[in-house]
């Protein structure tokens, strides 16, 4: 045991931040962790180097959860390297040792006194409120604190179908974009907007406009999170087609947005993409407080977190339906169960009641999920891919930043049932700029995510 | 006890801005903490950035360098042009600011036109520094 909490200490740590009371902080509770657990079954079954296959899947197969196990079944290839260590941002770090000692939680698991940073860089395995404090770490994870701007974001759907070699759906779209109005820590204003004490406004992110399929050329999706966990997040789709913006009700945030639908706006009523909902988007997007949270352990397993390809490629061995080979890596990840609140204010059930998150114990990002439906059956499984990179693409220019930095390079949601898949990739294939991800650099301002914006850019 | 209130008067000249807070006037501070608002808007307004970041409040200049300032404010106001009409829309005075040391704030809000965009909100947030003078802490535009 002593050998491995040493391992862990090494591997998990993040060894960038390793001055000053956060990094006692960390090291204190990854110790704590690694007392507590020992490595999974199959910790000795991959060795840099080795490249795993639909052939000898079953050597990660205590490695991945039950639905990526699926992935690597039908196809996806790995190819396995050296667990490295992700550092965080410095202004980040600078915020969670000034302000995670004020952040309270609530008997019923509301954050209060947050501002910026990591909210409990501290963790106790017996506290009952564990698991939701991994989740608010999750929600404020050290990506993208203040801005995003991801150009040319691309979706596509591929069925299992060998006879169908194109894909079913492709959708690109101008931006991917993120405003915080909290946890601001590299852009002014900072640490917060004040329009966060007027409006109570977490943050607006959009994508907009569609570029393509033509038919739906210049549609759009805004989404407004509220702090208050009473209010609901504010939604909203415009349609190209009949120019009009609609609200959209928050518990549909688990299920496929509909262009309008024919119904509605007599344009087309296809989907934006078949199987990726926007409370899946980055993994996870939910409203934290929606759900209850239980902390089924913390285990080494596989995951992409330093992804050799920005950007990524449609996987040739299983037909495009995954982005592979890539480079996964051992990693000590915190497998959690987010199950829907009965009493939820969304009023409804919502179609995806239970996901079993899987989130890096350093990057505080999700590696993996599955998602459960209303019977209790796996249904979908979720791989994100994730560069550490200095850069977001080899020939960048204007988005070369200080250090490196955490980004999703894709995001692979598929049916298990039907083998039909959909991917994100952030940036796209065919992009010609090599400047994608615009991470903390001030491009994204409130007034680009206001609903009348993305109409006049739909235009 | 004259030595006691000898000392207390003392106190209360020294200490003077700094305990300002729980005598204040809030409708004068409203209107100080406007004025100095407004006297800053138009050095940003005239595409003075170094200016205004040297008018800050302290606490601005501690967390936001001028060189920050300056790259962001330009992004904002190049996107959204020059002013062409600003109207207050509210006040609001405040004693605590998330993230920011407590103290004495007017949270202020225009409706504003620009020639880019006819409707925007802009707040603008003085604070009373240390020397007892009200100057910007923070701005925003949504």
């Amino acid at each position: 045991m002593a050998a491995n909490t040493n391992r862990l200490a090494e591997n998990a740590a993040p060894h960038g931040a390793a001055s000053g009371c956060v990094n006692r902080l960390l090291a204190g509770a990854i110790l704590a962790l690694a007392i507590s657990f020992s490595p999974g079954a199959g910790f000795t079954q991959v060795k840099p180097g080795d490249v795993i296959t639909a052939k000898n899947a079953d050597k990660v197969a205590d490695l991945l959860s039950p639905g990526n196990q699926f992935l690597v079944r039908q196809g996806m290839t790995m190819d396995i390297i050296p667990t490295g260590q992700l550092d965080w941002p410095n202004p980040y770090k600078a915020a969670t040792e000034k302000y995670s000692q004020q952040v309270r939680m609530s008997p019923e698991g509301e954050l209060s006194n947050y501002v910026a940073g990591l909210p409990f860089p501290l963790l106790d395995l017996n506290d009952p409120q564990v698991g939701l404090k991994i989740m608010w770490n999750f929600s404020y994870r050290p990506l993208y604190t203040d801005d995003i701007d991801i150009r040319e974001a691309e979706v596509e759907s591929r069925t299992a179908d060998p006879s169908v070699s194109d894909s079913i759906e492709r959708f690109t779209a101008g931006h991917v974009a993120l405003y915080n109005n909290i946890d601001r820590t590299e852009i002014p204003p900072k640490p917060v907007d004040p329009d966060y004490v007027q409006s109570g406004i977490r943050y607006r992110f959009a994508i907009y406009p569609l570029l393509e399929p033509s038919e739906m050329r210049g549609a759009g999706f805004l989404r407004y999170r509220h702090m208050d966990p009473r209010i609901e997040d504010n939604a909203w789709v415009y349609s190209s087609f009949s120019r009009k913006v609609r609200r959209v009700a928050a518990n549909t945030l688990a299920d496929t947005i509909e262009n309008g639908g024919a119904d509605s706006s007599g344009g087309p009523s296809t989907t934006y993409a078949n199987t990726l909902d926007p409370d899946t988007y980055f993994g996870f997007a939910a409203k934290i407080e929606d759900f209850d949270y239980k902390l089924l352990g913390v285990k080494r397993m596989l995951a992409c977190v330093e992804a050799a390809n920005s950007p990524e490629r449609a996987c040739p061995t299983d037909g495009g339906r995954t982005v592979c080979p890539e480079n996964w890596e051992m990693r000590y990840l915190y497998v959690i169960e987010a199950t829907a609140k009965p009493t939820s204010r969304l009023g409804s059930p919502v179609s995806i009641p239970k996901r079993i998150l899987y989130i890096d114990s350093e990057g505080w990002f999700i590696t993996a999920s599955d998602l459960y439906d209303r019977e209790g059956h796996l249904w979908k499984t979720v791989a994100t891919f994730n560069a550490y990179r200095d850069r977001p693409t080899p020939g960048a220019q204007d988005t070369i930043w200080p250090f490196k930095r955490m980004f999703q390079t894709a995001l692979v949601d598929e049916d298990i049932r039907s083998g039909f898949s959909t991917i994100l990739y952030t940036p796209s294939r065919d992009t010609d700029f090599n400047d994608t991800w615009f991470i903390n650099q001030g491009v994204i301002t409130p007034l680009l995510l206001e609903p009348s914006n993305i109409v006049r850019l739909g235009h | 006890m004259k030595w006691i209130l000898a000392a207390f008067v003392g106190f209360l000249v020294v200490a003077g801005p700094a305990t300002r807070g729980w005598t204040i006037d809030r409708a004068e501070a409203a209107k100080e903490a406007t004025a100095a608002a407004e006297q800053w808007l138009k050095l940003v307004d005239e595409g003075k950035f170094n200016s205004s970041w040297l008018d800050a409040s302290t606490y601005f200049r501690n967390v936001t360098t001028k060189q920050q300032w300056r790259q962001q404010v330009s992004v904002w106001r190049s996107a959204l042009g020059s002013v062409v009409s600003r109207k207050l829309r509210t006040e609001q005075y405040l004693t605590t600011m998330p993230g920011a040391p407590d103290g004495d704030y007017v949270m202020i809000q225009y409706d504003t036109s620009f020639t880019h965009k006819k409707s925007a909100v802009e707040i603008v947030v003085p604070m009373m520094d240390a020397d007892g003078k009200w100057r910007v802490s923070e701005y925003s535009i949504r």
